[in-house]
């Protein structure tokens, strides 16, 4: 039993010295990773709600959705500089070919959608699905539209939206997910009078 | 339903040999026969299961429950998950190991060699962390550990039955071993293609 | 040991992935494009030559039973520090990644090195055994990544090499297309070896 105290301990010690210095590692990249994931939001708010000065969000306006059932993870509820309300930019986590599509949607106080812009289609298949964050001709069929209800779909299921090439379930999810985004405008946002 | 999507999907859809690429060493290298690769094929079927289990436990329950505060701030112990998760797995094998031996000889003659070579089986880390990052449950991470699993043990046993009729075969020299396997990885690849999609 | 000997060996004689054949998982699954290719290369070539100076110091303070777990703790902290400056500093090239930083951990190759190199040298050696088979990780990893987006997209680096009228086979970018790429660059470097040897 002896023999094996010394080895132990020389595990111990290594993985408490491993441990402290992730520690510290982990602290002083804890803020530079948070800004990272603004920016990340932050780029995508303008391609959604052009309209609106988003270098000047911070992370309090970000509202998570806590909601199990529904696929709206965030919204945000963007100002012009008098501090009225002229959009809000929905976030929407839903399942494109793979699972995991992050979208995020702009929606102007009427329940148009101004905008569209892929966060994460990592899981989409590239040069086919994942072509959702590139092509600007698919992204700009939805500006303008009215979601909700299944209103949005896909022309091969009746609707408007042209499909990117060959990836018809890619462009039915993202269809999907304008309609959830603005099912969530009406449902949620709207009808507590706009939160904030 | 939920669950049954789940397994559906960790076995065919996403397959982890094929469409994932998690666990391409063993898949490449333990087989050449069958018998083996079917072997293999059970010890990660164990070892996936435990591990999904065990991470879940360590993970939900310990890593980010525990608060430190240290003159730099506070935290939780979420960032140690990487150490954490190779460290139960390497314990775990050893564990099963031990136990095995002990308990059923013959199945440590079956199991026995693979045991150790799962550690650094990147499809059982892969697995865990898979679980971690689509925030499962506890028993939806052991639904998707033995779907992972089966869907490698499907892939291994299949790849080896193509590889013992390839090796009577006549094969041009610079094609010989590797090349080989890996072309006939691919086309089985293509064919797993056919499932993507389907959920 | 001559350090460019030892980096030589590590990119040519012993390329960890066209001749020792290790490494195998994220050789093939982030190869879709150049960028990603050799983002990964140059995660772990960091991770690798970070393990390997702290394993050839502390190599004669580990005892023999608990060697590889300890190797394993020191290799899985340097992963999760490269994993947060990533996550940190250059958000998307983590977010194509994805779980494959974590996964440097079980990359073979690292393991491998440890055990038969930097446990058995010095410091200095080890760091070029570090830096070198880590160039040669990364050099098989463009070399694949740039077929597969030149094939599969037309394009090198993002930009469009190929014409427009060029089909482009997006069944390279696509996970078969990984497996029958290697398989060809393997096949080209089986035909230079043979043909040397001769």
């Amino acid at each position: 039993m002896h023999d094996a105290i010394k080895p132990g301990i020389a595990l111990l010690i290594i993985a408490a010295i491993a441990a402290a210095i992730l520690g510290y590692v982990n602290y002083i990249t804890a803020a530079p990773i948070k800004q990272a994931d603004l920016n990340t939001t932050i780029e995508s708010v303008k391609v959604v709600l052009p309209e609106v000065n988003a270098d000047a969000l911070t992370e309090n306006d970000i509202v998570n959705v806590e909601d199990p059932d529904s696929e709206v993870t965030s919204y945000i509820a963007a100002k012009d500089a008098d501090g009225n309300i002229i959009g809000y930019a929905i976030s929407v986590e839903t399942k494109g070919f793979g699972s995991g599509l992050k979208l995020m949607y702009g929606i102007d106080t009427e329940g148009k959608i101004t905008g569209l812009s892929a966060i994460d289609c990592s899981n989409e298949t590239p040069g086919l699905g994942a072509n959702v964050k590139t092509d600007a001709n698919f992204c700009k069929q939805f500006i303008g539209m009215e979601g909700g209800d299944g209103k949005i779909k896909v022309d091969k299921d009746g609707g408007e939206i042209h499909s990117l090439t060959g990836a018809t379930i890619t462009s039915r999810a993202v269809s999907n997910a304008a309609n959830t985004a603005a099912d969530f405008y009406f449902k949620n946002i709207l009808k507590e009078g706009g939160a904030n | 339903m939920h669950l049954f999507t789940i397994l559906i999907a960790a076995i065919f859809v996403n397959n982890f040999i094929f469409s994932k690429f998690l666990g391409i060493c063993p898949f490449l290298g333990v087989s050449k026969k069958v018998e083996t690769a079917a072997g293999m094929g059970v010890a990660v079927i164990f070892v996936m299961t435990l591990a999904s289990a065990a991470t879940w436990v360590v993970y939900n329950c310990i890593l980010t429950k525990i608060i430190i505060t240290l003159p730099i701030g506070e935290s939780d112990l979420s960032f140690l998950y990487n150490i954490a998760f190779i460290l139960i797995i390497a314990s775990l094998v050893q564990f099963v190991e031990m136990f095995i031996k002990k308990s059923s000889p013959s199945l440590y003659q079956a199991l026995g060699v693979y045991l150790p070579l799962i550690t650094t089986n990147c499809a059982v880390l892969g697995v865990t962390v898979l679980n971690m990052d689509s925030n499962y449950g506890f028993i939806e991470s052991m639904v998707n550990g033995i779907g992972a699993a089966v869907g490698f043990t499907l892939a291994i046993v299949l790849f080896a039955g193509i590889r013992e009729r390839i090796a009577r075969c006549h094969i041009l020299k610079p094609l010989q071993g590797f090349p080989i396997a890996l072309i006939t990885a691919g086309l089985m690849s293509i064919a797993f293609l056919g499932f993507s999609g389907m959920l | 040991m001559n350090p460019v000997k030892i980096v030589k060996n590590g990119i040519f004689d012993e390329n960890p992935t066209f001749v020792q054949v290790i490494g195998m998982c994220p050789t093939l699954a982030v190869t879709t494009s150049v960028e990603n290719g050799i983002g990964m290369g140059l995660a772990t070539t960091a991770v690798l030559t970070c393990s390997n100076i702290v394993i050839s110091l502390i190599r004669k303070f580990v005892p023999d039973q608990v060697r590889i777990p300890c190797y394993i703790v020191v290799i899985a902290s340097f992963v999760t520090m490269v994993q947060m400056l990533l996550k940190a500093f250059v958000p998307a090239l983590n977010a194509s990644l994805g779980m494959f930083i974590p996964l440097i951990v079980v990359n073979c190759i690292i393991l491998a090195r440890a055990e038969a190199f930097a446990g058995k040298n010095g410091c200095i050696a080890s760091l070029f055994d570090g830096i070198g088979m880590g160039l040669g990780f990364t050099v098989a990893l463009g070399l694949i990544g740039c077929v597969r987006e030149l094939l599969g997209g037309g394009s090198i680096l993002g930009l469009a090499i190929l014409p427009e009228a060029f089909p482009k086979t997006l069944l390279m970018i696509l996970p078969p297309g990984a497996f029958f790429t290697l398989a060809l660059l393997m096949v080209i470097i089986n035909c230079i070896r043979n043909r040397k040897s001769n």
